[in-house]
């Protein structure tokens, strides 16, 4: 698909957005920069919390996207261990357990500020990580999806390189799965092929629905770091020494 | 005189080993004006003063520096003012009695405020207080005479000239800036007329008094705006509207102090 027919969609989808969407405390309005809460996260985030697969899950990880941070206080007051990659992956990742955040303080560390304040960092290098599970359920957001869980986007999400990371670490594999909570109007019907390191979600989780898209992408192989954009492994230096 | 791009600079190089990143920005100081190693001392410095004492109504700019002074104007049951980061969505007003005890040190955060406080226009400021006792920033960089260099945008000199222009602050309201010792620089600085100088600058080891700080009288300088601000800053428009209504009133007949 053409980039200024997927510019078109999610200009489109934003103006929509707006309506429900809140304000980032940095950003403002300004959906190329983050993704935004919305109305009825707290439903998606509850719907979440009844499945299986976050019931097994010991480990998850989340992504720093403000429409999660109802459901990341959700995992802290469900004792789980949460894996929450920093914004822009500038600092690596963050590590958060039960034990880290006061009672009554959940909703205040799922917050980025929060994040900072009470997460520990959770190292990559094997020799310096507790020996123990990865994580067991990756939760994401995203900017607009279609319907067979397709990101509709210009290069890789941030996603994308946080499940390549680890996957090369073995903290993954390509059975680990993928939830994707968009509002319903970031969904779209649209005929579109992932990007060739795109990571096609297993399963859609919006304030009013849950969609298992019906066909099932593959997972990108380990070789989809050289697929890269350059800039991407200039501005991601733990994706660079992975790439070499 | 020096250019201030390039003290600006300087400072960030040496800045860089004693800041704390911000969740989003990182260490990219061009975009906010970063917590640093010491400011519990600086805080700690600047309650024990007269001027943060004996006031009642503080406003402080959405820095990270200022973190612990936010939530200890809470906890010394002060009402804080703040403005949203960017001045993008105006101001906020968060009130002692709207924090849990216990939760001051997270209800301050960018991330929270706006849900534990709420905004207040222009013209509710205007009501509710019409005298603010003290007004605290942050910068990238102060000179030993005051004039301070934030991240480039002049968001406090915007911050001063509505509040003065709104007549809830006038020139003998203190203004205090929060640095560390690394951001302050001996040189001499060329002063616009909308420069607004601090009248204490406070770091983590020690206090500067500033006399006879420049504190401009002249409103917003509209041409001196970045492209861009009128159009960002909702709370310049809210100004205008105030001023087509004749509800500015700056109080002229405090002591008039110049720089010299």
């Amino acid at each position: 698909m053409p980039m200024d027919e997927k510019e078109r969609v999610r200009q489109k989808v934003w103006d929509q957005l707006e309506a429900v969407a809140r304000p980032d405390s940095r950003f403002h309005w300004d959906f190329n920069r983050f993704i935004p809460d919305f109305e009825g996260s707290l439903d998606c985030a509850d719907r979440i919390r009844q499945m299986t697969a976050y019931q097994d899950a010991g480990s998850l990880l989340i992504t720093p996207d403000n429409s999660l941070a109802a459901f990341r206080a959700g995992c802290i007051r469900d004792g789980k261990r949460m894996i929450v990659p920093t914004y822009g992956l500038a600092r690596g990742f963050l590590q958060l357990e039960r034990e880290d955040v006061p009672p009554g303080q959940e909703a205040y560390a799922a917050s980025l500020d929060g994040l900072d304040a009470f997460g520990r960092p959770y190292p990559l290098a094997r020799k310096d990580r507790q020996a123990g599970p990865g994580p067991g359920l990756l939760v994401t957001g995203a900017s607009v999806l279609n319907q067979d869980g397709v990101r509709i986007s210009r290069g890789p999400s941030f996603f994308d390189l946080e499940w390549l990371i680890l996957l090369s670490l073995g903290l993954i594999d390509e059975h680990t799965p993928v939830i994707t909570v968009v509002h319903d109007c970031q969904l779209v019907n649209l005929d579109c092929a992932p990007l060739p390191y795109g990571i096609v979600t297993d399963l859609i989780v919006t304030p009013t629905t849950v969609i298992t898209p019906g066909s099932r992408y593959p997972r990108p192989s380990l070789s989809a770091i050289s697929s890269l954009p350059w800039q991407i492994l200039q501005d991601v230096p733990i994706l660079q020494e992975l790439a070499e | 005189m020096t250019d201030r791009n390039q003290s600006r600079q300087n400072v960030w190089k040496d800045l860089r080993s004693v800041a704390r990143p911000d969740s989003r920005f990182h260490f990219d100081f061009g975009e906010f004006i970063t917590d640093f190693e010491g400011s519990d001392q600086a805080t700690a410095r600047l309650t024990a003063m007269e001027v943060y004492r004996s006031a009642q109504v503080v406003f402080i700019t959405p820095d990270n520096c200022l973190e612990l002074l936010r939530a200890q104007t809470i906890r010394d049951r002060k009402t804080l003012l703040m403005t949203t980061y960017g001045i993008r969505r105006g101001f906020v007003e968060l009130l002692p009695a709207d924090v849990p005890p216990g939760l001051e040190d997270w209800a301050i955060l960018l991330d929270v405020i706006e849900r534990v406080g709420r905004y207040i226009s222009l013209a509710e400021i205007q009501d509710r207080y019409p005298r603010l006792d003290l007004l605290v920033t942050g910068g990238s960089a102060v000179n030993l005479q005051g004039a301070r260099f934030g991240k480039g945008h002049g968001f406090f000199d915007i911050e001063w000239a509505t509040l003065y222009s709104m007549g809830v602050v006038d020139v003998s309201t203190p203004i205090v800036d929060v640095v560390h010792d690394v951001q302050i620089v001996d040189e001499p600085l060329d002063i616009s007329p909308f420069d607004t100088i601090c009248d204490y600058i406070v770091t983590p080891t020690r206090v500067i008094h500033v006399p006879s700080p420049q504190k401009p009288t002249g409103g917003i300088y509209w041409d001196y705006l970045v492209p861009g601000m009128l159009e960002s800053i909702s709370t310049l428009k809210e100004l205008q509207d105030l001023e087509r209504a004749g509800k500015l009133r700056p109080q002229t007949t405090g002591k008039e102090v110049k720089a010299s």
